[in-house]
Formats: C-alpha cells, sequence, structure tokens
C-alpha cells in the first residue's frame, strides 16, 4: 500500500476533507481552479434534466395529499384544513426529502461513479500534475452546483405540488384556482418558506460530500466503483433523514 | 539546472538514493523494471509522496522552488498512457493547462501553434471529440502536444515510445530532438534503443534484490 493509499483509509481523511472541500467551498472568490462550467454543467444534469421526473413526483404526491387529506376530513366538516395538510407534509417535509432522494438516485450515483472512474483512469492525477486542485475543480464545483439545483428542484416541487392539489380538489368540488391559493397563502408563513428553502441547502450539501468522497476513496480497479456508489447512495439516504429529523425538531423547538 | 535526490526514501526499493545529475537537454533514467524512474518523476510532480529526504533544483528545495514558481510553469508531465480528462472534448484537455500557463493569451495563438504541432505529427483529428473517439497512441501524442505548448522548466516523459507505432515514434523523436536545445527533459524509459538514439545523458538504474543504484553515462 503506498503512502497514498495509507492516507486516503485513515480513519481521520474525511474529516480533513470535510475541512478541505468547506475550504474550498467557501473562498470562491480566491479560487481560480472552481470552474463555472463544471458548476453550470451539474446544475444542467441535476436540476435541470430531473424537472420531468420530479414533475411527475410532485403532481402525483400533491394530488394524492389532497385526495386522502379530503376525504378525511370531510367526514368531520373540515375539508378546509387540507391546505393546511397540504403546507405541514409538502412544503415542510416531503418536497425536500423527496427531492433529495431523486437527486441522489441520479445525481449522487453519477457523481461517486463519475470520480471514481477519474480516479482509475488516472484522470485526478493528470489535474493535480498540472497543480489544478481536484477538490476546487471536481468537488467544489459539484457541491455548489448541488446544492443550487436542489433550491430551485425543491421549489419547483412545492408549486406543482400545490398545482397537483389543487387539480385533485377540482373533482371533489369545483374549486376556483384563485380561492385555493389563497386559502393555501393563508396558512403558509414565512418559517416554512425559510425552511423550505433551508432543507435543500443542506440536502445538496450532504449529497454532493458523500458522493464525491466515496467516489474519490476508490484506490485502483474499476470493480470499487460500484461499490462505493452503493455505499453513497446508503450514506446519504441515512445522513439526509437523520438531518431532517434534527431539522425539523430544531424548527418546532424554536418556533 | 542541477537536480539532486538527497537521502531519497520513497519505498522499500528507492530507500536512501543520492542521485544528482544536470537537467539539460534530453536525460533518460533508464530503469528496466519501469518502477524507480517513474516512481521518481511521479515524486518531482507530486503524484507520489516520499517518505524522507530533499529533492533540490540547483540550491532551492524542490517544494520552495514550485511554491516560487508554480507547479505549471516548472513540470509537464505526459502519462505513459496518454492520459485525458473524458469529459472534456480534445480541444478543452488542450486548452485546460496552457490557459492556467500562458493567462490572456490569445486562442487564436493557441490554434496557431497546436495546429503546427498536430502536422508535425501527422494528426488529423476533429478536436470536438472527446478522448474516448480516438485511438491511444493518438491520445498519447496529443498528451505530448499538450506538453511541449505549455514549455515548462522540465518536462518529464513516462515510458515515451509506448503504445506508438514506427512511424509515429520517429516523427515523435524528431521533435523531441529539436526541442531538446531550449528544453530541458527527463524521460523514464526501459527501451534501450531510444535511449541509445535519443539522450544526452543517461541514468541507468541497477535494482539488486536489496537495493537501488543509479549510474549516470
Amino acid at each position: 500500500m503506498s503512502v497514498v493509499q495509507k492516507e486516503k483509509s485513515g480513519p481521520d481523511f474525511f474529516f480533513n476533507y470535510l475541512i478541505k472541500v468547506i475550504r474550498a467551498v467557501f473562498v470562491i472568490r480566491s479560487n481560480r481552479d472552481i470552474s463555472t462550467a463544471v458548476i453550470l454543467k451539474q446544475i444542467l444534469f441535476t436540476g435541470f434534466e430531473a424537472l420531468p421526473i420530479i414533475s411527475f413526483i410532485a403532481l402525483a404526491v400533491g394530488g394524492l395529499i389532497i385526495l386522502q387529506g379530503y376525504n378525511l376530513l370531510s367526514n368531520f366538516g373540515q375539508g378546509i384544513w387540507v391546505h393546511v395538510i397540504l403546507v405541514t407534509v409538502v412544503i415542510r417535509e416531503l418536497s425536500a426529502i423527496i427531492t433529495a432522494l431523486v437527486v441522489i438516485a441520479r445525481s449522487g450515483t453519477a457523481i461517486s461513479t463519475e470520480l471514481g472512474n477519474m480516479v482509475v483512469n488516472r484522470e485526478i492525477d493528470l489535474l493535480r500534475s498540472f497543480g489544478i486542485s481536484p477538490l476546487s475543480y471536481l468537488v467544489a464545483s459539484r457541491i455548489i452546483g448541488v446544492m443550487a439545483a436542489m433550491i430551485i428542484l425543491t421549489l419547483y416541487f412545492n408549486i406543482i405540488a400545490v398545482l397537483g392539489g389543487w387539480l385533485f380538489s377540482t373533482i371533489f368540488n369545483r374549486i376556483e384556482f384563485r380561492a385555493f391559493i389563497n386559502d393555501f397563502m393563508s396558512v403558509l408563513h414565512f418559517s416554512d418558506i425559510f425552511v423550505t428553502l433551508l432543507k435543500p441547502l443542506i440536502f445538496g450539501f450532504i449529497i454532493a460530500i458523500i458522493s464525491s468522497f466515496q467516489g474519490l476513496q476508490v484506490q485502483m480497479a474499476s470493480t470499487e466503483v460500484p461499490q462505493r456508489t452503493i455505499r453513497a447512495v446508503v450514506q446519504s439516504i441515512f445522513v439526509i433523514i437523520i438531518a431532517d429529523v434534527l431539522i425539523t425538531m430544531l424548527f418546532y423547538y424554536l418556533s | 539546472m542541477q537536480l539532486t535526490f538527497s537521502s531519497f526514501t520513497v519505498n522499500n526499493i528507492i530507500n536512501q538514493l543520492d542521485l544528482s545529475f544536470p537537467v539539460e537537454g534530453i536525460t533518460v533514467l533508464y530503469d528496466e523494471t519501469e518502477s524507480a524512474a517513474e516512481m521518481l518523476l511521479r515524486c518531482l510532480i507530486g503524484l507520489d509522496r516520499w517518505k524522507e529526504g530533499q529533492i533540490w533544483l540547483d540550491d532551492t528545495e524542490l517544494t520552495h522552488y514550485i511554491e516560487e514558481k508554480t507547479l505549471i510553469n516548472t513540470f509537464a508531465y505526459v502519462f505513459e498512457d496518454g492520459t485525458m480528462m473524458s469529459n472534456l472534448s480534445l480541444r478543452e484537455n488542450l486548452w485546460l493547462p496552457y490557459q492556467l500557463r500562458w493567462k490572456g493569451e490569445d486562442p487564436a495563438l493557441f490554434d496557431k501553434k497546436l495546429a503546427v504541432l498536430m502536422k508535425r505529427l501527422d494528426l488529423d483529428i476533429d478536436l470536438r471529440w472527446r478522448p474516448a473517439f480516438i485511438k491511444p497512441a493518438q491520445r498519447k501524442q496529443l498528451c505530448y502536444i499538450q506538453a511541449i505548448l505549455l514549455q515548462p522548466t522540465i518536462l518529464l516523459i513516462n515510458n515515451p515510445s509506448y503504445l506508438l507505432n514506427r512511424k509515429q515514434r520517429a516523427l515523435l523523436q524528431s521533435i523531441l530532438a529539436e526541442q531538446a536545445p531550449g528544453q530541458a527533459m527527463i524521460i523514464a524509459s526501459s527501451d534501450d534503443d531510444f535511449t541509445r538514439e535519443i539522450a544526452d545523458r543517461t541514468v541507468r538504474f541497477d535494482l539488486t534484490s536489496t537495493e537501488l543504484s543509479a549510474r549516470i553515462e
């Protein structure tokens, strides 16, 4: 095992990696290796190309929540409260977590596989031979791209889910779109918008950092790439759910 | 310029190596095992780390030298298998290090220099393609072009004739020989013929079961 390999398998390696990446992300102005092209490509892949699947899921989720909620609440004559369920379940919780799961499945796996293959094909060495930091050029740029795409996708998810909710609610009784939105806005608070923006930022960072870390952990063989990708998916889901619980608890504690 | 490895230890093979030679023209590190010479090149460019010892360029320790002059100005490294970034086009691959080395230079001048070298190497490739779409030998030739365009203080080449056929090899040798008066090169090779034909100076590594020794010819 070479000196570099030993270093990569050390127990404190992830935390060193985390610190280096955070430094690379937050000193963008002085970091000449951060690539705008890589950031834009990542936003295009993670954000724009995921719009069809996000639209489909959001429409279905929004609709199903209205369908189930209306059925349940109308038994008690409380159909109006279905908007509260929409805000509580979709805006605060589901939008960020479902978007994160889609991003893990599409972009997390792609990042891990791409970086793993780059290690095997010695492309990381190539960058280092130019004096370009792989952490800045490949990882920090991807983290910024995924975080930006996560925010855009989550907001988009919310809009489509609300739209889906209105479409399904018209099945039970004809509600004017404006009236539906007015009811919805009356139960939507600033804190809901804050949480719906905070979560995707944190989830995007988690997905990108874990996926890139696992990708760069590949040492020699291409057979390691799928193993590392699986780890990236499992760890990302695990950490995101924990983060979601913590943020929600903190949110309820503060409010 | 004098390159010195002092008490240099990487692993069991390169252990307490003391070696010093002038870096002018073409220096071939001849190594039948193909491991020690490559490792020295990789240590120079910072791809492998060493456990003990120091590397000096004239009177300056390598790390300080690179801090002062930057890596891209000091070294360019040609990988033996013609490594390129798979997610970039061929032109982007060549442009990426070039723009770091020659900040603010006109891309038209880059294209002009590139066209001249491609013609010399008899390369007719669409540079919008990705590296996976061309032959490994063509990739390797483009890597030579990439490194030559950088005009570093020292050009490092690992296993120069690997992947190349006789004609490509002859073309390459003529270009390297032409560049040699103004461009210092260190080449790791196990090819006897290549070494004989092109080297101004040869450092022969001899690996016994216990230690590595180097002899300058």
